[in-house]
């Protein structure tokens, strides 16, 4: 850790820990991470941009089956490309420490595949078919599934969710908080 | 209807039918023709505004017609009430916003507002505070002024909420309305502001950015319009224009003004970082508000209700703690014990299956506590403290046999006891001593593992001092327990928490959290996350099929639910008698063991093998059971979810209830025991006031003599000493699961993945049998299992935590091992549940073990033989007395607070008490439940509100491109 010490000036390090939910060893570490992903690039210029199909070597990402999406929503120039300060704000959202509501942020950034603001049925669809991968749920299942989670969530019956509504029905899903992060 | 309440001031005293009702009917009246009209007006075209000067009459509404066409939108809301059936309660919040429409919107219409009946005139100081507060960002237009927008709207909210409404509502409703709007007072408020904040905030986005308000309602309507009619030709280039064109650096704020939005998008960390800068340079108030606003989220919280002195000390408290604890945490981070171990199972097997890794962690930790504690107050003390003096070493040596009978009988009994071991020691050969180990008999049962070796130590210098180890023991193993309720309570205080929240609140939403909540992001592994897919299709798919099961559930007939029943009863009493079989089993064992053990004439092996007997059955029947269990579970045809937990629950009444009449039958074997002889004559014979010293010289030969004629007479077992008796049965079981564990793992788990590997292909039989899934719940009991023996064992075996913490030590690093190289992930439980569950089960197991010590402590009669309460103070002696007499040498205070304490009296009282905070806390749990219900109510409201106006919005958009 020590090379990567004298990246950072002390000061970057202080505004990192203050914006994220990260102590100062654990920026270090993100950048770590970071730096593994293309160590070329990120060794020469610490806030190079690493394009999104290198962001998406990283493990956690690789499997993830939201992961365009993920990046598309960190991505501060909207193309899926992250720079540092991306990427380390994409680690404090997933972290241990990140408070529930802003992982409900997020989340809802996440599954709202036509960024509308709202998730509709278009979009439950889609991440239901993500989640299940290569099995695909047969129509009247999937409409069954829709319907259902219309039916607990939709308080308005506009058959779409709301950041509201959807923040409302994750605080009855206990294992969301529990599911949404990734570890350092 | 139509156009009838539209001719002017007609509408009040007017002959149409609306005008019979008073003023209260005809005001929501009024709105409900407001919509129609306006609808007319737009089916008319120019006829509308020819038609508003009629509104001159009613004066609130001058400024706002004054508006022209454009506002008509606003108008629509009006239809909206009385589309809700005429609930004047959102009525009002409308007018309201009227009201402040025409304040804020138009600068030259105003003057018809300020014509406006006196009444309203009196609000207006109320508003005066908000322009200024918005003064300063009217021309800013980003972050801070958005910042402002909603503190201002949140000042807005808590002056609503704090009682001030009353007024309110009598200044803007004019007339009649009061009456309806006192009752639910505690609803409106919040619909009211936020009515006020979201159009406030659009005007003064009008204001200060020059654009029109029909652009922004353009966006709006494009946006929304693409999220529910997906006109394409709107829906995109709508989206796509917003970021292209000059809105684009209101980009945020536009997002910011839709309702759904307004806590959304944080900003990335990179605008973030860059208003912390400009900060720093300190450029204006308006970004140290948006830096204050964007640091930290609870740093804005903490703004908006702050206002108090003591508000700003408490939030700069609160910020250097979390400082401190940020450089704290920077530390334990490294310290984190197998936080890497837990992201590698975490990564392979997901969250539900770490969750028993932290169970054995956390299970860990407390062993830790415990085996320092029980370490420091009576293992350090006793080796270090010396005895009598003199270099004596033995208890029978520490005191004078003649200083009271109850010394004459501990010494009497400690010698019959010592000897009966010694004899049996010196029997014995080499080889036998591993025998013992396993046992912990022979030279194990007089160390400092058990409670038998311990007695008061006293050192003599020139003042005598005696280390109490009775007293020290008992409040040892009393504060072990106190420790270990306290972190059981707090731990599963957690997942209560969890699980109230999710009962309450109608239950717990079900699909959402197997959509929203089913992956893992912690997943790494490719072929962990295709069984993820795998395992998230399936479950979907059973609850899917589970529903429909549900609805057919329903139209069962009776003649089928008759037979369901019956089978079901049959299946509960067929496991009653597994598990009445199986604790009479255990409790056969234990007798017979006791029976068996002092014959002479066995084999020592068979001897061996009838030591382990009791321990050997307890595990086996914990292995078979448990799958019969899972076996029969099927035929009963519960719903998936319930059978799992039905089967928990009877596993961990097996589990318990074993370990329950293990110690029913070892009372039971104890009880039975010869009654200890009489040796008071013995003791006025060497000691006694009348007796020749002369018989002091050869007490041994006294003793032996005593001894024999005891030895002649007792036809029961051969137990001298019970404390350590069933200190050795449980430190028998702790070993026997231990090793247990271990073998299972090396035998059977390691070669079955070997087996499979090899021949999986070519025998159907091994593939049948398959890859070996990780069992949580049935890792979890062991775990619950060993861990309730450690609390019963903690009394009579001080050292027991510490072969827990062991255990638990290794069991972390060999089922890790196991989980790692043989097992194939599953998905069986949800995270959340297990979690607490688990903490439920052990803190119901720490009940049944501290119920027989608490017993033992307070009835039983401790040994004489051996122990730190071998010596009696009286002759009805019970461990507690030790307390009793430590409470009878403090000054009469204390002695007299003491024995209150233990009154019935005062029992009642603290009885009472406790009663009267739990019915409080009830009283507040109602209040909440009934609030979070309102408030869920609310939500559903507002996001029909919202509805509406969006769909109005888009209307008068519809409408305005027409006539453009």
């Amino acid at each position: 850790m020590g090379g990567s010490q004298s990246v950072f000036t002390e000061q970057e390090l202080t505004d990192y820990q203050e914006l994220t939910y990260f102590t100062k060893k654990e920026i270090l570490h993100v950048f770590k991470r970071f730096q593994q992903l293309n160590p070329d690039a990120v060794t020469k210029d610490k806030n190079a941009k690493l394009g999104k199909d290198e962001i998406l070597e990283l493990p956690e990402l690789k499997v993830n089956p939201f992961r365009d999406r993920i990046c598309q929503v960190f991505s501060s120039s909207k193309d899926g490309n992250m720079t540092f300060e991306d990427f380390l704000d994409m680690m404090s959202v997933f972290s241990d420490n990140a408070p529930k509501n802003v992982k409900v942020e997020y989340a809802f950034r996440i599954y709202d595949f036509d960024e509308d603001d709202m998730i509709s049925s278009k979009d439950l669809k889609e991440v239901v078919d993500k989640l299940t991968g290569e099995q695909q749920l047969p129509e009247e299942d999937m409409q069954q599934l829709i319907d259902n989670i219309f039916e607990e969530a939709d308080l308005d019956d506009d058959d779409s969710l709301s950041f509201a509504e959807f923040e409302h029905v994750i605080s009855k899903a206990p294992d969301f908080v529990n599911s949404f992060r990734i570890r350092l | 209807m139509a156009g009838g309440g539209f001719h002017g001031s007609d509408w009040r005293t007017g002959p149409h039918a609306l005008s019979m009702e008073g003023y209260q009917e005809g005001m929501s009246r009024y709105w409900g023709e407001v919509n129609p009209s306006y609808e007319k007006g737009m089916d008319e075209g120019d006829n509308w505004r020819r038609e508003i000067p009629q509104y001159k009459d009613e004066r609130q509404h001058s400024g706002y017609g004054g508006e022209g066409r454009q506002h008509s939108g606003y108008g629509g809301e009006g239809r909206q009430h009385s589309g809700y059936g005429g609930d004047s309660r959102r009525y009002n919040g409308y007018s309201g916003d009227s009201r402040q429409y025409s304040r804020y919107d138009g600068d030259g219409k105003n003057k018809a507002y300020r014509d406006v009946d006196t009444e309203s005139i009196d609000l207006q100081p109320d508003y005066e505070d908000l322009p200024d507060n918005a003064n300063g960002f009217h021309d800013s237009r980003d972050g801070p002024g958005r910042m402002q927008n909603r503190d201002i709207g949140d000042q807005q909210n808590e002056y609503y909420s704090e009682g001030r409404i009353p007024e309110q509502n009598k200044a803007f409703d004019n007339e009649g309305f009061q009456r309806e709007d006192n009752g639910d007072a505690d609803a409106r408020p919040e619909v009211f502001s936020r009515r006020n904040r979201s159009l406030y905030r659009k005007h003064s986005q009008k204001r200060s950015t020059g654009v029109s308000y029909t652009d922004h309602l353009q966006t709006i309507v494009q946006r929304r319009k693409q999220a529910r009619t997906n006109i394409s030709e709107l829906g995109f280039s709508g989206r796509k224009s917003v970021i292209n064109n000059h809105y684009d650096d209101l980009n945020d704020d536009f997002d910011d003004r839709l309702p759904s939005n307004r806590n959304k998008r944080t900003k990335s960390l990179k605008n973030r970082l860059n208003t912390l800068k400009h900060d720093r340079e300190d450029l204006s108030t308006h970004d140290q508000a948006a830096a204050l606003r964007d640091t930290t989220r609870d740093k804005i919280l903490s703004h908006q209700d702050s206002g108090f002195g003591y508000e700003q000390k408490k939030y700069q408290l609160a910020k250097k703690f979390s400082s401190f604890k940020n450089w704290a945490k920077s530390w334990i981070y490294q310290l984190e014990l197998w936080s890497g171990a837990f992201k590698v199972i975490e990564g392979h097997f997901g969250t539900s299956t770490v969750s028993y890794f932290r169970f054995l962690r956390w299970l860990m930790f407390l062993n830790l506590s415990l085996t320092v504690f029980m370490m420091f107050v009576v293992l350090v003390p006793f080796l270090t403290v010396g005895v009598g003096g003199d270099g004596a070493n033995s208890f029978t040596d520490s005191v004078n046999s003649c200083t009271s009978k109850y010394h004459y009988e501990a010494i009497y009994h400690s010698t019959n006891y010592t000897s009966s071991f010694e004899v049996k020691n010196t029997s014995k050969v080499s080889t036998q001593s591993f025998v013992d180990v396993l046992q912990g008999t022979g030279w194990m049962e007089n160390t400092v593992l058990f409670y038998g070796a311990y007695f008061n130590r006293t050192t003599f210098s020139e003042t005598p001092f005696v280390y109490n180890m009775a007293l020290a023991y008992l409040c040892a193993v009393g504060v072990g327990y106190l420790i270990s309720f306290v972190l059981l309570v707090k731990n599963s205080a957690n997942g209560m928490k969890e699980s109230v929240l999710t009962s309450t609140s109608g239950g717990m939403s079900l699909y959402c959290n197997k959509v929203f909540g089913a992956w893992d992001y912690c997943i790494v592994r490719k072929k962990t996350a295709k069984l993820k897919h795998k395992s998230v299709w399936q479950e979907i798919q059973n609850e899917l099929e589970y529903q429909r099961l549900q609805w057919k559930k329903e139209s069962r007939t009776t003649r089928e639910k008759v037979k369901l029943y019956v089978i079901r009863v049959l299946i509960n009493l067929l496991v009653l008698a597994i598990l009445g079989g199986a604790l009479y089993l255990i409790y056969f064992t234990n007798e017979k063991l006791a029976e068996l053990q002092h014959r002479t004439d066995l084999n020592k092996t068979v001897k061996l093998v009838l030591e382990f007997l009791p321990s050997i059955t307890i595990t086996l029947l914990s292995v078979i059971v448990p799958t019969i269990f899972n076996k029969l579970v099927t035929a009963e045809d519960y719903m998936p979810a319930f059978a799992i937990r039905i089967t928990l629950i009877r596993t961990v009444l097996l589990r318990l209830s074993s370990v329950g009449i293990l110690m029913i039958s070892l009372y039971a074997t104890l009880k039975g025991l010869a009654p200890s002889l009489d040796v008071s004559p013995f003791y006025q014979a060497s000691c006694g006031v009348s007796t020749a010293p002369t018989n002091m010289s050869d007490p041994e030969g006294n003793w032996t003599q005593v001894n024999n004629e005891t030895e002649s007479t007792d036809k029961k077992p051969n137990i001298k000493c019970w404390e350590t008796y069933v200190g050795q049965q449980i430190y028998k079981l702790v070993f026997l699961n231990f090793i247990v564990v271990i073998a299972v793992t090396f035998v059977w788990e390691f070669p079955r993945k070997l087996m499979y590997k090899k021949f999986h292909k070519r025998f159907k039989l091994v593939n049948l049998l398959g890859l070996q899934e990780f069992d949580l719940s049935k890792s979890v009991l062991d775990l619950v299992y060993l861990q309730t023996l450690c609390w019963i064992g903690m009394f009579f075996s001080p050292i027991i935590p510490g072969m827990c913490l062991i255990t638990c030590f290794i069991f972390f690093y060999i089922k890790k091992a196991s989980l790692l190289t043989n097992c194939i992930p599953t998905q069986q439980y949800g995270t959340s549940k297990s979690n607490s569950l688990f903490m439920m089960v052990l803190l119901l197991s720490f009940f049944l073990a501290i119920i027989p010590i608490s017993y033992m402590v307070g009835k039983l009669h401790p040994s004489q033989g051996c122990g730190p309460f071998r010596v009696y103070s009286r002759d009805n002696y019970i461990m507690f007395d030790v307390v009793s007499n430590m409470v009878d040498e403090w000054p009469s205070k204390a002695r007299s607070t003491f024995y209150f304490m233990g009154t019935a009296g005062f029992m009642a009282v603290m009885g009472l008490l406790l009663c009267m905070l739990m019915y409080y806390f009830w009283l507040v749990g109602q209040a909440h439940h009934k609030m979070s219900k309102g408030l869920r109510e609310q939500l559903k409201v507002e996001g029909q509100d919202k509805q509406f106006l969006v769909a109005r919005l888009h209307e008068t958009f519809e409408i305005m491109k027409l006539h453009r």
